[in-house]
């Protein structure tokens, strides 16, 4: 075959897959162009600033325990700025990110909203959000050394800050005070080993009168993150694409923990499935010790319940996996200018000052967490605004948070006994690999 | 009785044509006049969704971002992916059961509740009440009885010598449990459309039997079950379709924290598209599901002329 | 189809009866905990073996209700949506049955499977081109938005159609005879006999408006456009929800239900029974 001729189909064969990738293109891209008009990645030119225009802008966001405080936040904002109205949109926790997801692809959602550090390199990383850059550490803007720093730096992707931390949870150790005294045991002290941890378990384990000695949640940001940080070890390289949690140290942690279901110092997984431990078996006087989150601490306070509360065990250091929730911007709003107005407001002093006063929870701004000390008063709250400073935030990689459910799965499974303890670590980056290649 | 040897209309193929006489098109046009409401909200609301997502199915699709065309790569993943199969044998070892034992009991339970017997508004408003309770109520209180620690079923099973197992966390006497489940709140539902199917059979039916002396277990076989088959089949068939896709409730009932031990094609098709951000995979299992369902579907209409009386 | 006996006493009838009541005790098992889990104080929910009967009874769980969401208005949006999605699947679903079950026309099988086709995909991969579709309406956070999307029912159409077929033809051939129009005969025949499937479907429809969730939850966003299912997901938090307050919430919503379901189940097995042919 002469090279002319070669050409000559070659150029034929090109034109028809191109006709055809065409035709491929073009079906997905009316499907594309009926479904989004979602933003190309947005410059990162400023947005004009606000001009006192008319404007309204929606919030939204999931937690109905925290409604009486933003309605007290959008009333004061519409103080400062009267000419911008603000309409709260309360999506149900379980369903909110369905919705958001639904909302963005579909064209129209939220103004301002709730995003969490999981949700933002998959958010940021298609031009979904809007950068607030130019109201952080400005003059009149956002003073980001008042907040936890961990937390600031999870709210940019790839050097671009897209929100700031509004508050913060932190881990700690809940004991039952009441157990201890009929057992005749000293409380937990502040300075816990992991090897003071387990004695003390061991010590409180009774099961005659069907009390363990710790509750092992199957959850991670309560349970086996904060073991996996204290031993030094941490979940995906630098790449963010890779699970190396099967590290020695890594290895170490989990099967410390299953040593505790395998001794049954625990409640089994069979028995946590039908009594949550955080939501049954600890509040209801069958477990003296568990590791569990600052937003507990407001329902155990309410109860009758003799519960306090101490900094977490350590291994080769002290760890807390840390959270927080931030204010975002849709990328696409009508408003920009209104909602960077907005946003400013609601990380400002004051913004924060009422968020604090409601003492829902804990808020970001340092020293404005007296209330929610205030409204936890029986017990020690003061550990988990502490813990903050040793805080750790899980890599957030831009394909999602999949890799986390698939570590919780093998973690469940190698507590109900199925995955020998020492190979839990293994199987779960083998796991979690499957999703971040995927 | 000459309702059984009329023609089932729906089977009759519709014979097209030069011979079609004047009223065969005015029947034409009423008949095209009258499903119009339905055909044309169906064709906005849900055809073009649907059409949407044949095309999004060949796609890459975060839904966060434009969708990308990646050709038949969906397809092909679904067929290997493992975890596909899993929720399929899930679904499949849940519905087969299901379907078979509601419409035996549903069907039981509307004939007991027909006769004349006393409380009988009571019993219907007591096997209805599952139909109208909260799933979250029913999660809570059945994951209370099944409690391998404290739950009266394994308390029982205790005392009389049986076995206690694990109800929710071992794979396949959570099945049994979620079917347990599953039936105890759909069964009431079958009863009522059982219930209406019972007045389409005229009573002069049954005094006619009676005096050719006929047992009530005859009566039962020859009159009831031949003439209830329409809304048998109805059952059979609506049963298939929603059972292949259970969800919540198999959820709800044997998740530990967020982990789902018994997951099932819907929420496989859930999980994927919006907590793993793989929407169009997701999309692509949904219409695998579609084309199993409609198969299903289908047979079972092509089987109907055997057994459903009109 | 029982025989008539003076007193109602028979060894079957006693063990009818006992078989009944221990069904119908594990059936309504869920609806008293419901109960009675709405009157528990916080610090009993958390019992690992619940008591039945609350050791205090706190009656507050239900004016909390109130007070956490505007649920009255949430109610009253319910109780209009639901009352015009059921109105209208029962007058489309039934004028299409008769089609579908009476009438001849080219397509109508395959047309029919289609619509059943509408049952079988999980709503959540149809989510987002369904609210780009609302969105170039302009439909959301309206009645409308919330109503007419579900007034077609296909489970309906196939429900109804099943019952027309079960009537004799003889009642549709002697009405042509006479020169009524389909429409006629749809209105003024079929309708009066099917009225214990008519009851059934219309109150499953509404049973499932009530419910409804998906639909809800994704046309509204403001709180004044919220429907009941929606107002109930809102007492279930990140970490935290009180059970008792929930329960509260649901037993409001389902009470109405009950009572419509009386009224109904008269309505379906009293209907017009079928005197068979004369």
């Amino acid at each position: 075959m002469t090279t002319t001729h070669r050409t000559a189909i070659d150029r034929l064969v090109k034109r028809r897959m191109s006709r055809r990738a065409a035709m491929q293109v073009g079906a997905a891209g009316a499907a594309a162009g009926m479904l989004a008009r979602v933003p190309q990645l947005a410059g990162a030119q400023d947005v004009p600033a606000y001009e006192g225009e008319e404007a309204t802008i929606s919030y939204g966001f999931w937690d109905t325990a925290q409604e009486a405080a933003i309605d007290a936040q959008i009333e004061a904002f519409k103080a400062v700025q009267p000419n911008i109205t603000v309409e709260k949109q309360i999506v149900p926790w379980a369903d909110y990110w369905t919705q958001l997801q639904t909302a963005v692809a579909g064209g129209q959602t939220f103004d301002v909203f709730w995003i969490n550090t999981a949700n933002v390199p998959v958010y940021g990383s298609v031009g979904a959000l809007l950068p607030i850059t130019q109201i952080v550490d400005v003059e009149d803007g956002i003073d980001t050394s008042l907040l936890p720093s961990s937390l600031v730096e999870s709210y940019a992707f790839e050097g671009v800050q897209y929100g700031v931390p509004r508050d913060f949870d932190t881990i700690a150790l809940f004991y039952n005070k009441d157990l201890f005294d009929a057992a005749g045991v000293e409380y937990p002290g502040e300075d816990l080993s992991w090897e003071d941890y387990r004695a003390l378990a061991e010590q409180m384990n009774d099961e005659g009168a069907g009390i363990w000695g710790a509750g092992m949640q199957t959850s991670g940001q309560e349970n086996y993150t904060n073991y996996v940080f204290q031993n030094g070890a941490i979940y995906l390289n630098e790449d963010l694409t890779e699970c190396i949690v099967d590290s020695p140290e890594g290895t170490e942690a989990f099967a410390y923990l299953a040593q505790y279901f395998v001794d049954g110092l625990t409640p089994s997984i069979a028995i946590q499935q039908a009594n949550p431990v955080a939501d049954s078996l600890f509040p209801a006087g069958n477990v003296a010790m568990m590791t569990g989150g600052s937003f507990r601490a407001g329902t155990y306070a309410a109860l009758d319940a003799n519960i306090d509360v101490v900094p977490l065990p350590y291994s080769k250091q002290r760890a807390t996996a840390i959270h927080g929730l931030a204010n975002v911007i849709w990328a696409n709003t009508e408003q920009p200018a209104a909602a960077l107005e907005f946003v400013k407001f609601l990380h400002s002093e004051e913004g924060e000052t009422i968020l604090g006063e409601s003492g829902s929870t804990i808020p970001a701004m340092a020293g404005k967490q007296d209330a929610w000390l205030a409204a936890n008063a029986s017990m020690n709250a003061q550990v988990f605004i502490d813990a903050a400073e040793y805080g750790q935030s899980v890599q957030d990689p831009v394909v999602g948070p999949a890799w986390q459910g698939a570590i919780a799965g093998v973690v469940t499974e190698g507590f109900a006994g199925d995955i020998e303890p020492d190979q839990i670590a293994t199987e779960a980056a083998v796991a979690a690999n499957a999703e971040l290649g995927g | 009785m000459s309702r059984a040897e009329l023609p089932a209309t729906s089977t009759i193929a519709i014979t097209s044509g030069r011979g079609r006489s004047r009223q065969a098109r005015l029947e034409m046009r009423w008949g095209f006049l009258m499903v119009a409401p339905m055909l044309i909200g169906f064709s906005i609301f849900f055809l073009i969704a649907l059409g949407s997502s044949l095309i999004l199915g060949f796609t890459e699709w975060k839904m966060v971002e434009s969708p990308h065309w990646i050709g038949f790569q969906n397809y092909r993943d679904v067929l290997r992916d493992p975890d596909f199969r899993t929720a399929m044998v899930n679904t499949f070892a849940i519905a087969i059961p299901h379907v078979i034992l509601r419409i035996t009991i549903g069907l039981s339970l509307a004939i007991a509740l027909n006769s004349k017997i006393r409380f009988r508004t009571f019993y219907r408003v007591v096997f209805f009440l599952p139909v109208v309770t909260m799933p979250v109520a029913i999660g809570t209180i059945w994951k209370w009885l099944y409690d391998p620690g404290f739950g009266p079923i394994n308390g029982f099973l205790g005392r009389v010598g049986l076995p206690q197992p694990e109800w929710l966390t071992d794979r396949w006497w959570a099945v049994v449990a979620v079917v347990i489940v599953l039936l105890w709140s759909g069964v009431g539902y079958d009863m009522i459309i059982f219930l209406a199917g019972l007045q389409a059979i005229p009573r002069d039916y049954y005094d006619a039997a009676a005096l050719d002396g006929a047992s009530g277990w005859q009566q039962f076989r020859d009159i009831t079950l031949p003439l209830l088959t329409p809304t048998t089949f109805f059952l059979t068939v609506i049963g298939i379709i929603y059972s292949l896709q259970v969800f919540d409730l198999v959820y709800v009932m044997t998740r530990i924290g967020e982990v789902n031990q018994l997951p099932t094609v819907v929420y496989f098709i859930y999980d994927e598209g919006f907590r793993n951000f793989r929407m169009g995979y997701a999309i692509s299992v949904a219409w695998v599901l579609l084309i199993i369902i409609l198969i299903f579907t289908l047979i079972q209409f092509r089987l109907q002329k055997r057994w459903v009386n009109y | 189809m029982t025989t008539h006996r003076p007193l109602g006493f028979s060894i079957r009838r006693i063990a009818l009866h006992g078989l009944l009541i221990t069904i119908g005790i594990i059936f309504m098992l869920p609806f008293i905990w419901s109960i009675s889990t709405s009157l528990k104080p916080m610090n009993e929910l958390f019992a690992v073996r619940p008591h039945l009967i609350p050791n205090t009874i706190r009656w507050e769980n239900y004016s909390d209700v109130f007070e956490n969401i505007p649920f009255l208005r949430i109610y009253i949006n319910s109780i209009i949506v639901t009352i015009f999605r059921t109105i209208g699947q029962v007058a489309i679903a039934s004028v299409a049955a008769f089609a579908f079950s009476q009438l001849r026309f080219p397509g109508r099988d395959v047309i029919f499977v289609a619509l059943l086709a509408g049952l079988m995909v999980p709503d959540q991969v149809l989510i987002v081109p369904r609210f780009i579709i609302m969105r170039e309406f302009g439909w959301f956070d309206t009645y409308q938005g919330l109503i007419i999307p579900l007034i077609f029912s296909s489970f309906g159409v196939f429900m109804i159609r099943q019952y027309f077929l079960g009537i004799p033809r003889d009642f549709h051939e002697a009405a042509k005879l006479e020169g009524a129009n389909p429409l006629q005969i749809y209105w003024q025949i079929y309708m009066p006999l099917a009225r214990p499937a008519l009851a059934a479907f219309g109150f499953l429809a509404l049973l499932a408006s009530w419910n409804e969730f998906f639909w809800g939850l994704t046309v509204t966003s403001s709180m004044d456009m919220r429907v009941i299912p929606v107002g109930l997901a809102l007492f279930q938090g990140q970490y935290f929800t009180n059970n008792a307050v929930l329960m509260a919430a649901a037993n409001l919503a389902t009470f109405p239900l009950l009572i419509v379901f009386l009224f109904f189940q008269k309505q379906l097995v009293e209907g017009v029974a079928l005197s068979g042919l004369k």
